[in-house]
């Protein structure tokens, strides 16, 4: 077996179904008989969005997920921040979607069963040992009827927090852990409010508490709040405990219509990863990795990314078109992004759950100062999910000539455009993940030099003037003039990995080759 | 002052703030009050500040 997912959630099923776009075979190892309970993970950013469009599972999830563009923030009863997520009518997706995770895992778990038997899901079946030699891994397996070794070229742990397979190889997770605890309800009850982010810090209707509330599909509002420190977290998922608060806070926000409790679970701040996500064969991803805290849904959202790195380095490797040496790029970039996304995490945690009298003091100065001055506003904004530069990242190629922006620079995810193409428009985010693309800002018959990458692998997109009506792809690729040229390779996971003005693809083939791509 | 620099300079402020102890908070905001305070143009950029603050505390004691 090519690969190994340990676990099926929704990093693990996303991962196979991508794996199986690149037409390599896996199986999904998940200890659970299906699909998990309780909402979990809500929010679907943007680029998360386009992972799952690769992996074939975009369909339903924008059916079913409602589409949001900002929130707001109160204090008591007064609102002190509105924001709102860079979006517009040209988009492909909504910057955010909620929706629950096990409506990600059934459309990311539909799609791979689409793909010609190449992934394949064990149900009800647990990972209880591990052993990896220089040739493979032998993973043993307990299924309902009985114990097997599955021999794997690759193994991803997919497992979350309390990974088996972390365990099995005796590795820890470093870092810090928050004290303040909320607990995480979803109730069911219709309401005609927009979908938003809501926030409430010391509301009336439950004093010195913070509650957050989120639309989902089904009339599902989820409902996060904190508890007071001296209280025990057991009592506190008790729905006699629970349900009062969530009486007041509907009573005060004027949601009267009738409800009912469907989930209580109970959450506290974690920033901890490993310092290592590639042992061997073995990778790890998603939570198994890393843990994040819940503020800025950098959670999910993260694990999603590491899929979309990992799965086109494995295919790349496995089929023999790169260098083993390039999964190790899969740890330094997606360990890089962990370390952002958690010193963002904890910005917000020390926010929405200060950890010391300074943290708690300064943060009734803000809301309080926010009221009337605008200035300070930006500190409540909960710094939402965004992807992360590799900056520094051995797969980047220097820049070449005269860019005027750096939106597109090598390390950064390729800006989204709107497109003609001859069959009616579409977006330049669809073009990916699959393989490396070369965007080819030209005017007019490429040159043959050009169109002969794509006998090296290389996909190769001509985008001149009238296919880009708008000017979104110049604007954005950093093009000084409608008139200018120039080459812009992109990585099939949608990141920028070098730009050259002009239209010689023989530097590009030349940053190409360096890195021992040898399709 | 950028988002970014504001939401760096907080962070920065409730550290050392955390370090310096709760017996000494009042203290040590006053301090760096002070030293904020001194570097504007004049005294017409510090005093509505200080008013408007001064009627947020205000509006506060009178609604409890």
């Amino acid at each position: 077996m090519p690969v190994l997912i340990a676990g099926g959630g929704p990093v693990g099923l996303t991962l196979a179904a991508l794996l199986a776009r690149h037409g390599i075979a896996s199986v999904v190892i998940e200890a659970d008989p299906g699909y998990c309970t309780g909402s979990r993970a809500i929010c679907v950013s943007r680029r998360s969005q386009e992972i799952l469009g690769w992996a074939g599972a975009d369909k339903p999830l924008v059916a079913t997920g409602l589409p949001w563009t900002g929130g707001r923030s109160y204090w008591r009863d007064t609102e002190v921040l509105r924001f709102e997520m860079p979006s517009e009518a040209t988009q492909r997706f909504a910057p955010m979607i909620n929706i629950q995770q096990f409506y990600v895992e059934q459309f990311a778990h539909e799609a791979l069963l689409h793909a010609d038997g190449l992934a394949q899901v064990c149900w009800s079946t647990r990972v209880t040992g591990l052993r990896q030699n220089g040739e493979s891994a032998d993973v043993e397996v307990e299924l309902p009827q009985g114990r097997a070794t599955v021999q794997a070229d690759h193994v991803v742990a997919c497992d979350g927090g309390r990974s088996t397979v972390r365990e099995l190889l005796g590795l820890q997770l470093e870092g810090t852990q928050y004290e303040g605890r909320y607990v995480i309800v979803d109730i069911v009850q219709k309401t005609r409010r927009p979908v938003e982010r809501l926030a409430w810090f010391d509301p009336p209707s439950n004093p010195g508490s913070t509650i957050l509330m989120h639309r989902q599909p089904g009339d599902v509002w989820r409902i996060d709040y904190q508890i007071r420190d001296d209280e025990d977290p057991a009592q506190a998922v008790k729905p006699e405990n629970v349900l009062p608060r969530v009486r007041s806070h509907l009573a005060m926000i004027g949601e009267d219509a009738p409800w009912a409790a469907q989930w209580i679970s109970i959450y506290n701040a974690k920033c901890l990863t490993l310092a290592d996500y590639r042992h061997g064969r073995v990778f790890f991803a998603g939570d198994a990795a890393h843990l994040v805290p819940i503020f800025g849904v950098r959670g999910l959202n993260s694990g999603l990314d590491d899929a979309g790195n990992l799965a086109w380095k494995l295919a790349s490797v496995i089929d023999g078109e790169a260098p083993d040496a390039l999964l190790d790029t899969y740890s330094t970039e997606r360990l890089h992004a962990a370390r952002e996304n958690i010193a963002y995490g904890a910005k917000s945690t020390e926010f929405m759950a200060p950890p010391n009298f300074a943290f708690k003091l300064m943060r009734e100065a803000t809301l309080r100062l926010a009221v009337s001055d605008e200035t300070v506003r930006s500190l409540i904004n909960p710094r939402q999910t965004a992807p992360i530069e590799y900056e520094g990242s051995p797969l980047n190629e220097t820049q070449h000539g005269e860019w005027v922006n750096a939106l597109a620079q090598p390390g950064l995810p390729a800006p989204e455009a709107l497109l003609e193409g001859t069959r009616g428009s579409f977006h330049l985010s669809q073009c990916f993940g699959k393989e490396f693309v070369c965007l080819v800002f030209g005017d007019g018959a490429l040159p043959q030099a050009v169109t002969e990458l794509a006998g090296h692998g290389i996909a190769v997109l001509d985008i001149p003037p009238q296919a880009d009506s708008l000017g979104q792809a110049r604007e954005r690729y950093g093009l000084p003039a409608a008139q200018a040229y120039g080459l812009v390779l992109v990585r099939p996971d949608g990141y920028v990995m070098g730009r050259w003005r002009g239209l010689d693809p023989g530097p590009l083939l030349a940053a190409f080759k360096k890195r021992g791509f040898a399709p | 002052m950028t988002d970014d620099d504001l939401d760096r300079s907080y962070s920065a402020l409730c550290e050392a703030l955390a370090s310096v102890g709760e017996q000494r908070a009042q203290l040590f905001l006053s301090m760096v009050c002070l030293s904020l305070m001194a570097r504007y143009e004049s005294a017409a950029d510090v005093l509505p500040l200080i008013a408007n603050v001064q009627a947020q505390c205000a509006a506060e004691v009178a609604g409890e």
